[in-house]
């Protein structure tokens, strides 16, 4: 009924919006430099401006098969979104990555991306939605590693939830991981064998918190006889 | 537009058969997915009749940018009207509130993309390719930065943008029969 209620008051509004005045640019683009600059892409992306827009859309009103390749990007574009959201939203990590994202402020590097990207899609479509389950979920925190080889570079990571997800992005190309946590010691702390990467390829490792106490840790990641890290990181108290 | 102009209601209809599907196209741009959309495209043909019946528009030639100009407007005054009107919300509230629920269709058809989509993604030779596509389309980095990390050429990144459009068509096509 408050849909209803609404629906008439813009009925109302419209027969009183001020129209303006028409700018009847020129169309004056061509399908090369469409394709070579993605103005249909940006243009679905709503990352052209007003009057690139304007330019844009005069081109394709007179070029009917344009409207047909906006058609699909833009069909692109939302099952894409889909796509990354049903997976991640499939693991769980959803307010986890918000989390990430938004504690460590990175950027969409190459490594971090697959894991980040329905934090990024929740971030930039669903601000309140984003910050609600980041507040209101509990979550784990999901630290995303990158192969260290230098000790100096390691990982440090504080943690204040109950849980912790390790996420390790690998190749395509690989089926299943042996996975060891090891305590910078050698102590063993826990490990799996055949683990599938996600269809993103992330291998994800979920820990209570109380059972990584402060120290140094190792995560191995071996594809049969293939290391594929190591990843060292650092609980901090 | 002379037709128009004397009246001819027939011509009226051709006027929204031929412009129809590019005012459609910039009122989902502006709307997205708000049901006032529907509202609007009824309102851009009334104002481009009223306007084209007045003789504001005197060359045929403009009649496609015309109506495409009306509807960007009348979307930018809706906008501005609704802010003004609750001017003790912040814009992205209103922007929020304004979208509406996804329905059942919307959903099922949401459903039918991500099919096509994970088929395309599928098809996709490696992974750089669908690495591409996702930080273009989903985390919007720009060409330069996608290209300088995936050591791709340009060209290539123009062509997997095509490829993958072109692909989810024929798939699109082939779904629908």
């Amino acid at each position: 009924m408050m849909t209803d209620d609404r629906h008439n008051d813009d009925a109302l509004d419209l027969a009183s919006l001020e129209l303006g005045e028409i700018d009847l640019v020129e169309a004056d683009l061509d399908a090369e430099t469409i394709e070579t600059e993605q103005w249909i892409e940006r243009y679905v992306l709503d990352q052209l401006s007003d009057p690139q827009a304007r330019r844009f859309e005069a081109y394709a009103a007179m070029h009917p098969e344009m409207l047909d390749q906006i058609d699909a990007a833009r069909d692109l574009h939302q099952g894409l979104k889909r796509v990354a959201g049903e997976e991640i939203g499939r693991v769980g990590m959803i307010a986890g990555l918000a989390w990430i994202w938004r504690r460590a402020g990175l950027a969409a590097s190459a490594l971090l991306l697959v894991a980040l990207l329905p934090a990024l899609l929740l971030f930039t479509e669903n601000r309140r939605l984003n910050e609600a389950l980041a507040t209101d979920l509990a979550s784990p925190p999901t630290v995303v590693l990158d192969v260290m080889r230098d000790a100096a570079a390691t990982q440090r990571i504080r943690v204040d939830n109950d849980w912790l997800t390790l996420a390790v992005e690998v190749d395509d190309a690989v089926q299943r991981v042996d996975v060891v946590l090891s305590r910078g010691s050698g102590e063993q702390v826990w490990s799996q064998n055949a683990i599938e990467p996600n269809p993103w390829g992330v291998v994800q490792v979920m820990a209570r918190a109380d059972s990584l106490p402060p120290g140094d840790y190792v995560l191995s990641v071996t594809e049969g006889t293939t290391e594929l890290g190591p990843f060292l990181f650092v609980i901090d108290p | 537009m002379e037709r128009i102009r004397a009246g001819d209601a027939a011509a009226e209809s051709e006027l929204v058969e031929r412009h129809g599907r590019a005012v459609r196209m910039v009122l989902a741009q502006m709307m997205r997915g708000r049901p006032e959309a529907d509202d609007l495209f009824q309102e851009t043909f009334r104002r481009a009749i009223e306007k084209l019946r007045a003789g504001e528009l005197r060359q045929p030639e403009k009649l496609p940018a015309f109506m495409v100009a009306i509807a960007r407007n009348l979307a930018i005054a809706l906008f501005r009207l609704r802010s003004r009107r609750r001017t003790d919300e912040d814009s992205e509230v209103v922007a929020d509130t304004a979208v509406a629920p996804a329905d059942q269709l919307q959903q099922m058809m949401g459903d039918e993309k991500a099919v096509l989509v994970r088929r395309l993604l599928g098809e996709l030779r490696n992974d750089r390719d669908r690495q591409l596509l996702f930080r273009f389309y989903i985390a919007e980095e720009d060409k330069e930065s996608i290209c300088a990390s995936l050591g791709l050429s340009a060209l290539h990144f123009n062509r997997v943008l095509y490829r993958a459009r072109q692909r989810y068509r024929e798939l699109y096509e082939q779904a629908v029969g």
